[in-house]
């Protein structure tokens, strides 16, 4: 079974209001040295789906093409550096947690459907890119504090 | 998977309460001890399904244990709180425009002679505490099938929320508790996204701030709805099949109901993660849209009977249902989001999204195909029997079966004690400022003042298109109440509007004769009339005696104001146990906080009157008196004083005034009207001045008051049942006719110089502010 995962952001120039709302939540946990975070919203695609169509559907489905980009990579573990093109930042994924219904989730892979690609499971979640020279404890906190809901959501981040 | 015996007979009274907190069931000895009695007699043990039956239709939540119960207070026994109190007014006063009060999903009240408009407001306290987007959000959904379940359409939301101060220092903060700003983001996330997305208006609300919310936020939903006044009906018959439209079922918010009914601790955020829910708006958009066609289909709706499944889920919808003429319910055909449900489960499943309804055989085919059109599911998955039994059945097998009787009127009555603990501390009686600008722009940026624009831009209030008189108005300024105009080519208007005030606590009488107070002025405010109220309470442990004590005295008075008002009570809901415990000693209970929805009707939307001042040189009165109560006010909190008079309510003055002011409006002399509430006289004339970009000058020693000699209380007193009205200055004389019976006096005029002046009882002049510099302190504080 093949694993995918997509992430939709921002082209530059284009605002990107979660993200803004974000870097003000971290500054107002006290830490200022945060300069800029982007988002990507992430969809990790599951099932038997060949490349065309991941490409396809987040050509056609997830992405705005003329206010957003669209990355994708199998989902591997590695993938963080793939999906985000920058280095020298912390990028941070956020997902539900299995169990949780994920309702846009449900309603992207009746799209899927909808478009001739079948037997694909879709889970979504958010991607943070991350700038300002943070430390690891320092991205720890935001995460627990403005980015994840421990109860329902899960966490990963990596310095790229 | 089959249904597992429990063995609760021959166990002690220690061995139950391990039974009921080892499967969560929140039932306590007593209750344990009833049903092993029941069980006794039919010489078998009972099945984790009809135990988890209990478990919902016996918690606080479902049946306000509470409320019901008696209570030994100051040597007089009461007999279920409600009944004596509450619904006894409505009784008393037997008006004859309330249809169906306080025995359905919602309040149903007359409108325009074709129209009935049902109201509800609900609690989602907790679910809100561990996940903020998802509890409001499932909050509004929940509030919205209450009022779907009487055969209504949702045409308003209403929340109000209650939070620790958004800049609560995060060091502070108890450990497994969010912090108040992030709670305050996600609950209005959730708020926005449910209402938006099903395209209803969310044009009401409100927000309180205080350090006691720490642990346990407040998070009510209330919802409006309308429908033809024939369409209502709740008579299921046997034979009737029990049809279940809308989501599929799952693990969600299993345990939710008695989760309710506990304390929070700082487990709670590990043991609860069923409690979660996450919600599917335009799911339960589809749903609305399909119970609205089988209602309206026929000459009669085609259901016998509709209720939403909320808290219990189906246990606790069919139970209802079917409490007078037994059911039968085979639990394989509920439709599953996964594999792997324990029948149980799927019994107590809060999977949100879903309602029930009874219909006839004849009608089963077209109901199914209304909602298969409407791209949803509907599934018959039980029938109304006759034998007053509920049973379960699960692949052939009996999984449960418990006689209503014992079901709904088993459960022993508590019993407890309550007593009165009054907090009365002297005023502090300090010197009065030289000038009071500071304390002005302190008290408009302060949290529970200051502008909610930020939330109201992100609510949807325009959808649907029947919003006469909307949250903010003139340039910005904080309305009273809103005006909807809900059917189309009428003039009609529902007015709706709220009163709280926890800072009030301290003596629970008045914090609750404020609340109804405020909640009738602000709707008066606007042009409302024949009120119609609804009570909401969020409270401590209710087995404390003072804080139950408390709650006795705040439930007489919501009987001594709806008599005094002549306003009926007709829907309400409680929420108990809102205590935050850290470790094994401390607790921290919520301040305690009354909220009471204010429902009005108008004749005609086009005389509604918004609160922004209008004309240059036109007069300003002040109606009501003014007198030394600075308990709970604004000033004693930005000052950090303790004590004073908590506001009282002169009953009979109060509705005098109100019902005179109605008949100025109605004869249109009023210009512009707000109540004075928190920050008292001087904020209620702050903001009158920045909504309408024009100034104000007004004099103290005009102010009707009653014994105040400081500058201080005159402006910051938080004195109920006062107003500040700008008046047509060639209609003065009329104006004043019309008042002759009440306190009031002109104190002053809208001036054009866009400056409030306010002059002192000494004649000199202590505030001399520019308008804009008070907006900008108003709007400071939420510009997130």
């Amino acid at each position: 079974m093949l694993m995918w995962v997509a992430g939709v952001g921002y082209k530059d120039g284009y605002r990107d209001p979660l993200g803004e709302n974000t870097k003000a939540d971290i500054i107002g946990l006290g830490i200022s040295k945060v300069s800029e975070v982007k988002t990507l919203q992430t969809y990790v695609i599951e099932g038997d789906v060949n490349r065309e169509n991941v490409e396809k559907a987040g050509r056609e489905l997830l992405a705005d093409s003329i206010i957003q980009y669209f990355n994708f990579s199998a989902f591997d573990g590695k993938h963080l550096k793939n999906l985000v093109k920058k280095r020298g930042v912390w990028a941070v994924e956020v997902f539900f947690k299995s169990g949780v219904m994920d309702v846009v989730g449900l309603s992207v892979a009746k799209a899927i459907e909808v478009m001739g690609i079948n037997g694909a499971k879709v889970r979504t979640g958010t991607t943070y890119v991350i700038s300002g020279n943070l430390t690891e404890r320092e991205i720890k906190n935001i995460c627990e504090k403005c980015l994840a809901n421990g109860l329902i959501q899960t966490y990963n981040y990596k310095r790229l | 998977m089959k249904a597992r015996e429990i063995v609760i007979l021959g166990k002690n009274e220690k061995e139950l309460a391990g039974i009921s907190r080892k499967f969560m069931l929140a039932l306590n000895a007593e209750e344990m001890k009833k049903i092993q009695d029941y069980y006794a007699k039919l010489g078998r043990n009972p099945t984790d399904a009809e135990l988890e039956t209990f478990a919902q239709t016996w918690s606080e939540h479902c049946v306000h244990k509470t409320f019901r119960g008696s209570i030994e207070y100051r040597g007089q026994n009461i007999e279920n709180l409600l009944k004596s109190y509450i619904i006894r007014a409505t009784k008393e006063l037997a008006l004859p425009w309330c249809v169906h009060v306080f025995e359905d999903n919602a309040g149903i009240v007359t409108f325009d002679g074709e129209h009935n408009i049902a109201v509800k407001v609900e609690t989602h306290n907790h679910p809100s505490a561990l996940d903020p987007y998802g509890g409001a959000g499932t909050g509004s959904g929940g509030v919205f099938r209450d009022v779907m379940g009487v055969g209504a359409k949702p045409i308003l939301s209403t929340d109000i929320l209650f939070f620790a101060p958004p800049d609560y220092p995060h060091n502070k903060l108890p450990k497994g508790v969010l912090h108040p700003k992030r709670l305050m983001k996600g609950v209005v996330a959730g708020i926005r996204d449910y209402g938006n997305r099903m395209g209803i208006p969310t044009a009401n609300g409100g927000f309180g701030f205080h350090e006691g919310y720490i642990g346990n936020p407040l998070v009510y939903a209330g919802c409006l709805g309308i429908m033809p006044k024939d369409r209502y009906v709740h008579d299921p018959k046997p034979g009737d099949k029990i049809v279940l439209a809308g989501g599929r079922t799952g693990r969600d918010g299993i345990h939710g109901v008695t989760f309710a009914s506990l304390e929070l601790s700082t487990e709670s955020e590990k043991t609860s993660s069923g409690a979660v829910q996450i919600g599917n708006a335009i799911e339960e958009k589809r749903v609305l849209d399909g119970l609205i066609r089988t209602r309206d289909k026929g000459s009669r709706p085609l259901y016998s009977a509709v209720t939403d499944c909320g808290g219990g889920g189906l246990s606790s919808a069919v139970g209802e249902m079917g409490k007078k003429t037994g059911v039968k319910v085979w639990l394989e055909k509920v439709p599953l989001k996964y594999e792997g449900l324990e029948p149980w489960e799927i019994w107590i499943s809060e999977a949100q999204e879903r309602m029930l309804l009874a219909v006839p055989e004849e009608n089963v085919n077209e109901v199914l195909e209304i909602f298969r059109n409407e791209n949803t599911e509907a599934t018959v998955i039980g029938e109304f029997t006759g034998d007053k039994k509920l049973t379960l059945i699960f692949e052939g097998e009996k999984i449960a079966e418990i006689e209503m009787e014992f079901l709904h009127d088993g459960i022993p009555k508590v019993s407890r004690k309550a007593e009165l603990k009054f907090v009365s501390v002297k005023d502090p009686d300090i010197l009065d400022e030289e000038n009071f600008g500071d304390a002005l722009k302190k008290i408009l940026a302060s949290p529970t003042v200051a502008s909610k624009e930020w939330v109201i831009r992100q609510y949807d209030h325009e959808v649907q298109a029947k919003m006469a008189i909307k949250p903010l108005h003139g340039f910005g300024g904080p309305g009273d109440a809103c005006v909807l105009r809900p059917v189309y080519g009428k003039w009609d208007g529902v007015v709706v509007s709220n009163g709280y005030n926890p800072r009030f606590s301290d003596n629970p009488y008045n914090m609750a004769l404020s609340a109804m107070d405020e909640a009738i002025r602000n709707n008066v405010c606007c042009g409302g009339r024949r009120i119609a109220l609804l009570d909401n309470f969020s409270w401590g442990n209710p087995e404390k005696a003072d804080r139950l004590g408390a709650l006795v005295e705040a439930v007489k008075a919501c009987y001594d104001g709806s008599m005094g008002f002549q306003a009926p009570f007709i829907s309400g809901k409680d929420s108990l146990y809102n205590e935050y415990s850290i470790g094994d000693k401390e607790t921290i209970s919520i301040p305690y906080t009354l909220v009471v929805t204010a429902v009005g009707i108008m004749p005609d939307v086009r005389k509604a009157v918004t609160m922004d001042l209008k004309e240059e040189g036109n007069p300003i009165y002040s109606i009501g008196e003014t007198k030394d109560e600075m308990g709970g006010s604004h000033y004693h909190m930005i000052k950090a004083l303790k004590g004073g008079e908590i506001p009282g309510v002169e009953l009979p003055a109060a509705r005098t005034a109100m019902a005179s002011l109605t008949k100025a409006m109605d004869m249109r002399l009023i210009r512009a009207c707000h109540d004075c509430s928190e920050g008292g006289l001087a904020i209620a004339a702050a903001e009158m001045c920045f909504a309408g970009n024009l100034g104000m000058s007004i004099d103290l020693r005009s102010v009707p008051q009653n014994g105040v000699k400081k500058n201080y209380k005159l402006l910051f007193s938080e004195s109920n049942s006062r107003f500040i009205v700008e008046i047509e200055k060639t209609e003065k004389r009329a104006f004043e006719k019309i008042m002759s019976g009440c306190k009031f006096a002109k104190i002053g005029e809208v001036t054009g110089d866009k400056k409030l002046i306010v002059t002192g009882l000494d004649g000199k002049e202590i505030v001399n502010e520019k308008i804009d510099g008070l907006k900008g302190a108003w709007k400071s504080t939420f510009d997130w």
